[in-house]
């Protein structure tokens, strides 16, 4: 199953202890720079690496250029100290920088597990966040871990990107081991991965567990039950092998439709249980994943990557049972989603950020998120023009990196259907620059090509991935005046939050109304910057609500001003107005965060009890 | 050999139960019998690798520790399901199933006379 390479004979060599160095003095310097003191809070749009000692950027020229010398040195231990020293400035960072849990998606999901405890089911027909009541794998599992051990899963899912990358980096390489006898392709691989992994779902998230699981299904299927190699030499797509593997193809499908009300239990016993559970556990975890892993595992299996029809038709049956049964309210209030079925316009419109809405700082990260792909796609375009050449077609890392795409004819997915897209083909990406990269190239060129792709990737991904951390990183006082709040107001409240981009939903999310200010029509946005007192007002006023609250935060600030959703200063005029008007009373003020609610409904309602503010 | 391996067999039967049956304990008594800082990392530790090492396949282990735990956690998530729709959650509940439900497949496949699966 391998791509024959000039360095298959070359035996794996053992780096000296001045091969450490550069990794050593790389982890060492990133230390000295963190130890130093980084003052986030003081991030500009462009994100950490606007506050990033300049010791901390040389640990990062130096870890480059470390890793490009062990790659072409073949010291593999070195190389994969390397990526995991990668992963760890990248992802432990900002865990280690804020104290808290990253990112507002995350506390929502915590929410959910919240619910899970509180209430001992799941309700699909709950207001908010409903779609994780339809698929709640993720959640009954942390739920179950946070009431068996008493943990705060706060603490936990702050290094979950740490963990999912190290995992999904260590299937990686077992899978370029597959496609490749040529050592120096795993860490290559995996480098180019980490450094170009922008999208940033790895955080506390059912599709970080179901990428992981779906990594491990592909790694098993063509490991143990493929017949055909992972790439063919002498067998690139030539008209004639197109032809061939046309007919082989409809030959497959025609003996799976046969073996369709036949079944045979023992055809199970080809591909390990364990794939099939991977697959129900995904199909009941997370909505997308589950078409990723129908697409893949049906494409293995018509080009002999994967053994048996049974598996293409259990991915498919799975995903689609579980939505039909246990997520079948949530079908039915997002009909019109799936009649984007097929409406790849339509799909990517709601996708593509508008550069000219947001921030200065925010078009730079968006643009540097776009170079990255795209230098990604090229270096994989390389490969595969390389591999193809010399006669080696790299079948199984195409597939990868091209099923997902068809993910854009599918389903919008809410306007995040291109991110998706992007994380699922990056591990098939990223083998194929990888080969580009290493493939029958000597020792020097390796080094140079791994130094040079490496650096400039790593320094794109300081601005797409973390460029966005003024608004995802929250201060110990957002999240204490946050959890207070939820955990304070009264059930059937209404809460009016400056936008959605704060620590919030993370408990008792069920029991609120939500009106954020920055989803609002422009016109109501317009209202209420001109008279925020009047509108905000009316707003808490109406309505037969136990409670109503205004919350605003700096993470808030941060978010309405780099998305262009409220102009600059927006929200802090609103803060200005109320604090003017004798009809708003402040419940709780910390420097990153205040509650505001009306005066009169004040004496009634719970206090918001912070210590310190 | 053939009694390495049983040896081998069994020292690694006892110690999936041990870990099973830690797993269990941290979730005894009020207030528990163990600290928060352990109950962690022992239940952590069995949901990461205690289902996968009962019922994975030896080549399915040998494709290493992250393919472990990916289908370790996967049974985890379809045992907690389990309780979850079965209309009585409760999370110590769902670890004590998954525990109990580990230490029988582990004891039906590493005790088997040769120690594998049917299939």
């Amino acid at each position: 199953m391998l791509i024959p390479s000039s360095a298959a004979e070359r035996p794996r060599t053992t780096a000296p202890p001045v091969g450490w160095a550069p990794l050593a003095l790389s982890v060492g310097l990133w230390s000295v720079g963190l130890a130093g003191g980084v003052d986030w809070r003081a991030m500009t749009d462009v994100g950490l690496a606007s506050v990033l000692p300049v010791v901390c950027l040389v640990a990062l020229g130096v870890l480059a250029v470390g890793q490009a010398v062990a790659i072409a040195r073949r010291w593999t231990a070195v190389a994969a100290g390397g990526v995991v020293a990668l992963v760890l400035a990248v992802h432990a960072t900002p865990t280690l920088l804020y104290g808290t849990l990253r990112y507002a998606w995350a506390w929502k999901h915590l929410g959910v597990v919240d619910f899970i405890s509180r209430t001992g089911t799941v309700d699909p027909t709950v207001d908010a966040l409903s779609a994780y009541h339809g698929w709640p794998g993720f959640f009954a599992l942390h739920a179950m871990l946070a009431e068996a051990t008493g943990v705060d899963l706060a603490a936990v899912g702050r290094w979950w990107p740490v963990a999912v990358n190290l995992l999904v980096v260590a299937l990686l390489w077992r899978l370029a081991g597959v496609v490749s006898t040529d050592e120096r392709l795993p860490p290559t691989a995996c480098w180019v991965y980490v450094a170009s992994s922008w999208v940033g779902q790895d955080y506390f998230s059912p599709q970080a567990m179901a990428f992981v699981m779906y990594l491990a299904v592909v790694l098993v299927l063509v490991r143990l039950t493929g017949r055909r190699r992972a790439s063919v030499p002498g067998a690139g797509p030539s008209v004639g092998a197109v032809r061939t593997g046309i007919r082989a193809a409809l030959g497959r499908v025609g003996r799976v439709l046969r073996r369709v009300g036949r079944p045979r239990v023992s055809a199970l016993g080809v591909v390990p249980l364990e794939v099939y559970a991977m697959v129900v556990a995904i199909a009941a975890s997370h909505q997308l994943t589950p078409l990723v892993v129908a697409v893949t595992c049906t494409a293995l299996v018509l080009t002999g990557y994967a053994a048996t029809g049974w598996l293409a038709s259990a991915s498919v049956v799975a995903g689609a049972a579980w939505a039909a049964t246990f997520a079948w309210p949530l079908l039915v209030d997002n009909a019109d989603e799936l009649a984007q079925v097929g409406s790849v316009q339509a799909n990517v419109d709601g996708a593509v950020v508008e550069l000219a809405a947001g921030s200065p700082g925010q078009a730079v990260v968006a643009v540097a998120a776009r170079v990255l792909t795209v230098a990604v796609v090229a270096l994989a375009t390389a490969g595969v023009v390389q591999e193809w050449r010399a006669g080696a077609w790299p079948g199984l890392a195409v597939l990868l990196a091209g099923s997902p795409v068809l993910l854009i004819g599918m389903n919008g997915y809410g306007g995040e259907v291109l991110f998706r897209v992007v994380l699922f083909a990056l591990p098939g990406l990223a083998l194929l620059a990888g080969m580009w990269l290493v493939h029958r190239r000597s020792g020097t060129v390796v080094g140079v090509l791994v130094g040079v792709a490496g650096s400039a990737l790593v320094g794109g991904l300081l601005l797409a991935h973390l460029g966005n951390e003024r608004r995802y990183g929250f201060t110990p006082e957002e999240v204490a005046v946050s959890l207070a709040l939820y955990e304070s107001a009264p059930v059937g409240s209404l809460l009016v939050e400056g936008s959605r981009s704060y620590p919030g939903q993370a408990v008792r999310y069920d029991g609120l109304t939500y009106v954020p200010i920055d989803r609002e029509p422009v016109a109501g946005r317009q209202r209420v910057l001109a008279d925020p007192a009047a509108v905000l007002g009316e707003w808490l006023g109406e309505g037969d609500h136990t409670g109503a609250y205004l919350l605003l935060t700096r993470s808030m600030v941060a978010e309405t001003e780099a998305s262009g959703s409220l102009p600059v200063g927006g929200l802090a005029s609103i803060d200005r107005a109320l604090r003017a008007s004798e009809d708003f009373t402040a419940l709780v003020r910390c420097p990153d965060a205040v509650v505001w609610t009306l005066s009169s409904l004040a004496p009634r309602l719970p206090p918001v009890e912070v210590g310190g503010c | 050999m053939l009694r390495t391996l049983d040896r081998r067999r069994w020292a690694g039967l006892a110690l999936l139960l041990a870990l099973a049956a830690l797993a269990v304990t941290a979730t005894v008594g009020t207030p528990h019998v163990l600290p928060t800082w352990v109950r962690l990392p022992v239940v952590g530790a069995f949901v990461l690798v205690g289902p996968g090492l009962a019922t994975a396949d030896p080549q399915v282990r040998r494709l290493g520790p992250a393919a472990l735990v990916a289908v370790s956690v996967a049974w985890s998530v379809l045992a907690c399901l389990a309780v979850l729709y079965a209309g009585a959650w409760s999370g110590v509940d769902a670890l004590r199933w998954l525990a109990g439900g580990t230490a029988v497949v582990a004891w039906v496949r590493l005790a088997r006379p040769g120690g594998q699966r049917p299939r």
